[in-house]
Order: C-alpha cells, then structure tokens, then sequence
C-alpha cells in the first residue's frame, strides 16, 4: 500500500470527478466578478484537463497515461455525463478520447511565434493566428443534490476499473459540492468506494466543499482536529468521507510552503479560488509525475 | 587528432524507461572513435521533441568537441537551436490543434555531458564539459578516484541545469541554459575506466560507492550486452534501488 506506482500507458491512473449541478450552484461566488459556482467550478476543471493534456502531449502524439470520468449531479435527482458526446456507461475515457471531444471555441487571437535566431537568442514576432480554448465541462445548475446517486455511478466505474487495472496507480475520486445531499446517505457508498483497491493502495475520495463566502474560515487539507470544531453537518460529512492524503502528496504539499498535518485528509471547506487550483494540484500531482 | 589507439575498450547502452517504447527514450549518447569524443544528453521527458533535442547535442558535439576549456555556448547551441526548429513539423502541429504547437513552442530541454579524451605529449588528458546531471566517475585500480560533476546523491533532484533548444527569459534575460557550464580535466593513466551514465544509474552509483561491499563499478563494468543492461536496470527499478527512467551507460577503458 505505498501510492507509488509507475504511471504509464500500461499501467495507467483514474481521475474521476463528481460534479454538484444542483440549483445552489447558481449562487455567486463573493469577489469571483459575478462567476456563478458552477462556472467557477467549469472554468477549474477545464483548465485541470487541458493542462493535463499538455503535461502529456509528447511531440505529435499524447500519451494515454490518465483515464478520465466526469459525472455531473443535479436535476430531479439524475446523473449525467459531464463529459461532451460519452455516455456515463463509456466512461472512464482515455487522454487522446478527451482530446477528440473538447468543444473548442475558436478564435482570431494575436500570438508572439517564437523561433531561434542562430545565435542563442530568440527572435520572436507576432502573429494571427486561430486558436482553440477547449472546453469540455459546461457550467449547470438546476434541481437538487443527489450525491448518493452520484457515488454509487462512480463506485460502479471504478469497481470496473480497478479490476481489470490491478498494477495501478488507485484512482483518485474527487467530489465538488456546495451542500447536503437530498438523496441516499452518500457515505457508506464512499467507504465502499474507498475500499476497492489496487495492489498499490486503496481508492482515494476527496471532497471540496465551496459556497459563494468562500475564503470565509476556508480549511484545506485539515487533520482530525478539524472535528473539534466543525462548523457543520455538511463539513463533517464530508471530511468523514474523505480520505487521508498519501505520503508524496504531503511531501508535495510541504515543497510548495504549504502548511499540512502528517495526517491530512484529502478535503478542502469554503475552497476559494486559490484553494481550489492548490487542491487540484496536490491532490492529484503525485499521480501525475 | 584522429588516433584513439589508447583506447581499448567502448560498451555502451541505453534503454527507455519501463513501460514505455524504445523510440520513447529521450536520452542520447554516442562516442566518436575517431576523435576521442563522447556525449552524454538526457531530453527532459515532459517536453516535446525532447529526443531530437538530446541526439542533436550529442551528434554536435562529437562531431566537434570544444577546442577551449571555457566555452561560449550561445555560438556553439545557436545553429544547434536552428537545426532542431526546423525538424519541428510546426504547420502540421498548428492544423492539429490540441496544444501541440503551443507546447512545441515552449521548447526542448536536455541535461549535457561532453568528454574529449585525447593523447598530449604521451599523456592522456580526459576534458570533460557538464550543465545538468549526467555524471561520469573515474575509476583506477579498481577504485573509484572521482566524479563529475556531481559527487552527492543528494544533489540530484527534480530540476536540474539544462540546454535549451528555444532560448528562454530566466531573471529578464534571454539565455539557451539553466545554470552554468563546468568544465573539468583529468590526467588519466593505462587501465583506467570511465563510466559515464544518465541521472538514475548515476544517483545510484554515489548512494552505493561508499560501502565497500557494493563498488557500483564492478556491476556496471561487469554488462557486457543490451539483454544484460535490461535486466541489471529492470532489477535495480523492481528492488526500488533506482528510479524508473531512460538508463544509459557509456564504459570506456583506457
């Protein structure tokens, strides 16, 4: 149980998203220029997929070193792919898959082309050119909470998954919600969820917790002592369901000045704009180099 | 000069990392027989064309090894940088869209180890250029006598000096390098051997060489083919004595 797989084309790792598109993410997010925390939310994942792509893109190819699922949860209580044009039973999806289904938005855009000079130096000159902005996860609000629902998909995926990846990095499940759940008590589901494993460790289940106060007594990555003054049903929940951060990704943490327990859990409550990118970051950079 | 009769014996391999293709491995190494001069280059693995970047530096470099121990590397990289651009197929990149120009652009990056061994006067001198950590260890009577440029394990990390094939703004101004060019020079004698390797076996050897039930030389001396060398890292990385990377081993023995 050490987190420390090779991650490769062969041994590939799962990221897996659960997305809150219950009407309360219409709300606006204090300081965000009017962003909705749904569209936050979007805007966030989409920049964590496309840098995902780039970190992988190797020349004229991508490596398929990631599999991705993306379900989104809201409506009258329903599921849906997050994802564009796949099918929540086609998930997970490989990088080049994600590649293909973006809905890029092209646009004139002035560029500087860069280029050696011959000399050592860099000659560099503006140019127009079309480029794309890729786009995979559009910003939804509508209905109610049916985090339940949305764990027992995701347990069904990865149940799929670990078992035919045995030699893997274990997947990392990262949940983005603004509130309670109406639905099925969504923790037994994740305990079930954290106990599938792969011969490298057992399934990781993250929790990020954002309201339109964000950065209002905000906690990232709190040990245990966070239960003795949670400051609701919702916060507690949740960081009861998450799980504790692996050894790398604490020692990732504590390189970037990141203040962290020994033994943090994997949950982020009020995540502001700033928490949100670090969570992103450190609770999946381990699996990533 | 074009004699290296001095030289008795060259092995040399590299291989990719575990789990990836031969053609995957961005570490580049050759030895010119003709002139005494040999390269190491290890391409970073995250950037694009990192492969090309690495085989440009080392072809350059035996072809012409420096005649001064104190280069200027922005004339020597700046063709290099130009040869490299133009095999970059920059139109069908920016059709196919995805980020694949755009990480292009951000350029390759790749460690250098340069040695010219040369006979002076009956005296065989060993030059030896480095950015980055690709090491290289001499060792005479079967001790090991020293290494360059890194001589503690601890200082090899996730980020070291390294030759840029799109010079880059580091600190407001436009360099080709991270970090700073060493430069080196041994006085060799008859029997002595020189392995030069890439990061993982390098930070293996100085982990291990202080324990002298583990001289590292004498199981890198003792490969003899590609099947071995395979099996020697493939072992090192399952025991987690060495990280899973592109492996490469250069064994020169005067």
């Amino acid at each position: 149980m050490s987190y420390s797989a090779e991650i490769s084309r062969t041994h590939p790792a799962l990221f897996g998203f659960l997305i809150d598109e219950s009407y309360s993410m219409e709300e606006e997010m204090d300081g965000a220029g009017g962003q909705t925390l749904s569209q936050i939310c979007a805007d966030y994942l989409n920049a964590f997929f496309n840098t995902l792509l780039l970190r992988n893109i190797d020349g004229e190819s991508i490596k398929n070193r990631f599999e991705i699922f993306a379900i989104g949860y809201g409506g009258s209580n329903e599921t849906r792919s997050a994802l564009p044009s796949v099918n929540v039973s086609d998930m997970p999806i490989n990088l080049e898959k994600l590649q293909k289904i973006s809905i890029s938005e092209k646009r004139e855009k002035k560029i500087i082309k860069k280029e050696p000079d011959g000399a050592g130096g860099i000659i560099e000159r503006e140019d127009t050119v079309s480029v794309e902005q890729p786009k995979w996860i559009e910003a939804t609000h509508n209905g109610n909470t049916p985090m339940g629902l949305a764990f027992r998909e995701a347990l069904q995926i990865t149940e799929n998954w670990v078992s035919s990846h045995s030699e893997s990095f274990p997947p990392i499940i990262i949940n983005i919600t603004d509130g309670m759940y109406n639905d099925e008590d969504p923790e037994p589901i994740a305990e079930n969820l954290k106990m599938l494993s792969t011969a490298d460790g057992e399934v990781l289940v993250f929790n990020i917790h954002i309201t339109h106060n964000a950065g209002t007594n905000s906690v990232l990555f709190p040990d245990d002592s966070y239960l003795d003054n949670v400051p609701d049903e919702t916060s507690e929940l949740l960081y009861r369901m998450s799980s504790y951060l692996t050894e790398n990704m604490i020692k990732y943490a504590l390189s970037r000045d990141k203040q962290i327990s020994q033994s943090a859990k994997g949950f982020a409550y009020n995540a502001d704009f700033s928490s949100f990118v670090d969570f992103l970051d450190i609770g999946t950079r381990p699996a990533q180099d | 000069m074009n004699n290296t009769e001095y030289i008795s014996k060259i092995k040399k391999f590299s291989m990719s990392k575990i789990g990836e293709e031969d053609n995957e491995n961005k570490d580049s190494m050759d030895f010119n027989k003709f002139n005494g001069a040999f390269c190491i280059s290890d391409g970073v693995s995250g950037a694009s064309f990192s492969r090309d970047w690495s085989k440009l530096i080392v072809s350059n470099f035996i072809e012409n090894p420096f005649e001064t121990n104190d280069v200027e590397l922005s004339s020597w990289l700046g063709p290099i940088q130009k040869k490299w651009f133009d095999l970059v197929p920059w139109e069908k990149l920016q059709e196919m869209g995805g980020g694949y120009y755009e990480k292009a652009q951000d350029g390759a990056s790749a460690t250098f180890l340069g040695g010219h061994i040369l006979e002076i006067e009956k005296q065989i001198i060993l030059k030896l250029w480095a950015i980055g950590d690709s090491n290289l260890f001499v060792i005479r009577d079967w001790m090991y006598v020293d290494s360059f440029p890194i001589d503690d394990f601890e200082e090899f990390g996730i980020d070291p000096d390294m030759l840029f094939s799109m010079s880059k703004s580091i600190d407001d101004k436009i360099t080709c390098m991270k970090g700073t060019m060493i430069f080196k020079e041994f006085n060799l004698k008859k029997n002595d051997i020189l392995i030069a390797a890439s990061d993982s076996i390098s930070e293996w050897f100085l982990k291990n060489k202080e324990n002298p039930s583990d001289q590292p030389w004498i199981e890198l001396c003792g490969i003899n083919s590609v099947d071995e060398f395979r099996n020697w890292v493939e072992d090192k990385v399952k025991c987690k004595n060495m990280k899973n990377d592109d492996s490469t081993l250069l064994v020169v023995e005067i």
